[in-house]
């Protein structure tokens, strides 16, 4: 019988089983980093830095070198390997507790200074690894183990929106916020890091993709269901598009 | 000597030291000591001696802070330029970041033909061994106070390891700058331990050691 | 070769440079500034990296990313910012990264001051940073021994792959004197760095990975014991002090960096009078010099600690006494540099006194 490859893995990915929940978008995110680094041939020069939270552990599923961050410092691991290896590609995945709360100087600095590294954000609105607190991303009224009553604005401010708050950061040069609820939009989140990652080998400097993910586990709800929820709720406070696009000659956002 | 004496050069280059020397030695009405940028060895460290020898010490606006790292400068440091009756040698910091902070007086300066402006170079500080060193150096401390430098100071030393060769070595280099300039050597400072007969160009001052601990 | 009139900052930042330095990510705080502001200028010059970072948390990191992909990296703070930076050098430590951190002390606790101090002793000796180790830690005594001990700690970071930290008071910091730059130093033998994720898997034919997470307990125990078998290695090897007029002393002061420039200062006017009084100095403050308090002569009956803090670093010589002499103890603190009649009359208390 003939056969033909119509599907297969991501040499991106190292060949085991990912850590993450059945019906996380984890999953699908580093699915989409690892084709875009083997796709356009920068697995042999990657470094990846792992960052603290659930993706505490994508140093082992990365197919380049990685290196693992302390909470938050992973633009300045980052720096600090770009800086000494001008060749390599660099880049971060951090989540929204890593990036927008403890590592809030580290990612603005980073932009600021314009490095040339590429940051993989996932934003799901909640803390997963230490057991669904609050984050800076949680929206008003989602109720987290810190938020037994959901956030209320006199206590916690509104939630932070790290795009654009970067946006304003004049250093940064790409800037996008995606999502992967659906196929129409995996294909465009992947067509961003496509973008992210050629700002990079092109040395022109800080690009960000931030993607709206799920939390099923501790949303508390069916995979399915926290993809429709992420789309009636985060996405709406949280709206896709390209926040800033300095490749073009645009460094206003 | 004339009325103000403004000490200027590389950090290390013995500004300090010659500083309290020279108010001491000349009887002079005040030191001002405008460093921001050395946090210890400062001539205010040793206002008891200036005051014991009738010399008023103007540093910070914080009274006796010997120990801050905080830059700020006192307002009764333009005294000297504009009464005519106050003797007085300055004490800038280091480098032309602690030149700069001149241009802070500048519309003070009623008499520019009463100060001298002088840089203290030390040859065996590498940043100052050569003669076109000490000439960009010249440039860049009068381009960050706005004001021209009138004189240099022959300080090379190695501390306790000077010998009268070291000061020799030193005169030709920063000669060698001068003639360059056109700024002249206004003094040579000797190490009081060298009990030297030898003269150097222009006036021979012997220089004791005030900041310095004994220990060090 | 020939010598040179040099301020303590500026010195270790040359010292760091002629050392091999590939990068250094810093911050600016008093008494240090002078390392920033000199390789912000020289770094470029010999196409190395400087970067000025946002916070000592963010420098430390960078250095941990710079030498996980291989590089010979650099930071240097003062106490409060070495606090900060503590977080990065457990990390660096529990990857097994190499790097030198300079340390020039001011006094604290809290924003404390700008003035020489020798507080950070526990910290710097007891690891510092969360979990189970050591640093290999240098407290030189003149502007000589810090350049080369800065040089040679390139080296040593890189032979042990682990942070090496020069720990200066302010006075050192800040001190001129005349210094041979290019004076020879032990250099040692040192492999490739073959485990540097320096973003050349497709080169080497295989992934790097540079992490200090172990979630097996198991696992993480044989880590931690890999690294004792290190930090014994260390005090096998390293211990490096300095011996002055020990042969017949009575006392012997115990004492490093500038204190013990005091204390020598003490020692040869009373040795002048006769008084028979000598110092062990630590250069490493650890591995602790214990060598050094192994064979003493006869004649001691006391040591005395000096210390520009309260009493840290007597803590150890009360570990290394094990009960055989009276010990005694002064100290100042918060930059209050003690003169050298101050040490005169502590000495003047223990000579003569019971064996």
């Amino acid at each position: 019988m003939k056969t033909q490859t119509v599907y297969k893995p991501t040499d991106g990915l190292v060949k085991r089983d990912l850590s993450y929940c059945p019906g996380c978008t984890h999953g699908v995110i580093h699915k989409l980093v690892g084709e875009v680094l083997e796709e356009k041939g920068l697995l042999d020069t990657g470094v990846g830095v792992a960052s603290v939270g659930c993706s505490v552990m994508s140093y082992e599923f990365f197919n380049c070198d990685m290196q693992q961050a302390a909470h938050g410092r992973a633009p300045a691991v980052a720096t600090g390997i770009k800086r000494v290896r001008p060749e390599s590609t660099v880049f971060t995945y951090q989540g929204d507790g890593d990036l927008a709360s403890i590592g809030m100087a580290e990612i603005v600095h980073a932009a600021h200074r314009g490095e040339n590294i590429t940051v993989i954000f996932v934003n799901n609105a909640i803390y997963g690894m230490t057991g669904g607190q609050m984050a800076p991303t949680t929206l008003i009224d989602q109720k987290t183990s810190t938020s037994p009553r959901g956030r209320k604005q006199k206590d916690a401010g509104l939630p932070l929106r790290m795009s654009e708050l970067l946006a304003t950061v004049p250093g940064a040069t790409y800037l996008e916020r995606v999502s992967v609820h659906d196929p129409k939009h995996i294909r465009k989140a992947k067509k961003a890091l496509e973008k992210a990652f050629e700002v990079q080998t092109q040395k022109q400097g800080f690009s960000m993709i931030e993607f709206v993910s799920t939390c099923p586990v501790n949303w508390g709800m069916t995979p399915q269901d926290s993809l429709e929820w992420a789309v009636d709720n985060l996405i709406p406070y949280y709206p896709l598009g390209v926040y800033k696009d300095a490749t073009k000659g645009d460094d206003n956002g | 000597m004339k009325r103000i004496t403004i000490l200027t050069g590389h950090y290390g280059s013995g500004k300090s030291e010659i500083a309290v020397n020279l108010a001491i030695q000349e009887n002079l009405n005040c030191l001002i000591d405008l460093d921001i940028i050395n946090p210890y060895f400062r001539s205010r460290s040793v206002r008891g001696l200036l005051e014991s020898n009738g010399v008023e010490l103007i540093e910070s606006t914080i009274e006796n802070a010997a120990g801050s790292d905080l830059p700020f400068i006192s307002s009764k440091g333009s005294r000297p330029f504009v009464n005519r009756d106050l003797s007085a040698v300055y004490d800038l910091g280091g480098t032309k970041h602690g030149a700069k902070v001149m241009m802070q007086f500048r519309d003070f300066i009623k008499y520019p033909e009463d100060i001298d402006f002088l840089v203290v170079v030390n040859i065996y500080r590498p940043e100052t061994d050569r003669a076109n060193k000490i000439i960009k150096m010249i440039e860049e401390l009068e381009a960050s106070s706005q004001i021209r430098v009138t004189g240099l100071i022959n300080n090379s030393n190695l501390m306790e390891y000077t010998d009268e060769s070291m000061i020799e070595a030193g005169e030709q280099i920063i000669q060698e700058a001068s003639q360059l300039t056109g700024v002249p050597i206004v003094y040579t400072f000797i190490e009081e331990h060298l009990k030297t007969t030898k003269t150097f160009a222009g006036e021979n001052i012997i220089l004791t050691r005030h900041l310095a601990k004994k220990w060090l | 070769m020939a010598k040179v009139l040099m301020k303590g900052n500026e010195a270790m930042a040359l010292a760091a440079i002629k050392g091999g330095c590939d990068a250094f990510f810093g911050y600016p705080i008093t008494p240090q500034n002078e390392i920033p502001e000199y390789l912000s200028y020289h770094m470029e010059e010999n196409n190395r990296i400087f970067v000025q970072a946002e916070s000592e948390v963010a420098a430390i990191n960078m250095v941990y990313g710079a030498a996980g992909s291989g590089a010979r990296v650099l930071t240097s703070s003062s106490s409060p910012g070495i606090a900060l930076k503590q977080e990065g050098i457990s990390y660096i430590v529990g990857s097994e990264l190499p790097c030198v951190i300079i340390n020039v002390m001011r006094g604290g606790p809290g924003l404390g001051g700008i003035q020489p101090s020798q507080g950070d002793y526990n910290q710097i000796t007891r690891g510092g940073g969360n979990g189970d180790y050591h640093l290999i830690a240098f407290a030189p005594e003149t502007l000589q021994e810090t350049v080369d001990v800065v040089k040679e700690s390139f080296d040593l970071a890189d032979y042990y792959r682990n942070p090496v930290m020069i720990a200066v008071d302010g006075l050192i910091g800040q001190m001129m004197e005349p210094v041979d730059m290019d004076k020879e130093i032990p250099q040692k033998d040192l492999p490739a760095k073959t485990w540097a994720a320096t973003g050349e898997s497709g080169k080497r034919g295989s992934r790097n990975k540079i992490v200090s997470l172990h979630l097996d307990p198991y696992d993480l125990e044989k880590h931690n014991l890999k690294l004792k078998e290190k930090y014994d290695k260390m005090v096998e090897n390293e211990q490096r002090y300095e011996m002055i007029s020990i042969e017949d002393a009575e006392v012997v002061i115990v004492a490093y960096g500038s204190m013990a420039r005091i204390a020598r200062s003490a020692v040869k006017a009373l040795r002048e009078e006769g008084v028979k009084v000598g110092i062990i100095r630590p250069i490493t403050i650890w591995p602790f010099p214990e060598k050094a308090f192994e064979n003493l002569p006869e004649s001691v009956h006391t040591l005395l600690t000096l210390e520009m803090s309260l009493g840290q670093m007597h803590q150890d010589v009360k570990i290394v006494n094990q009960g055989r002499y009276n010990l005694a103890f002064y100290g100042r603190a918060g930059g209050v540099v003690p003169e050298t009649d101050e040490i005169i009359e502590q000495v003047r208390k223990y000579v003569g006194g019971n064996k």
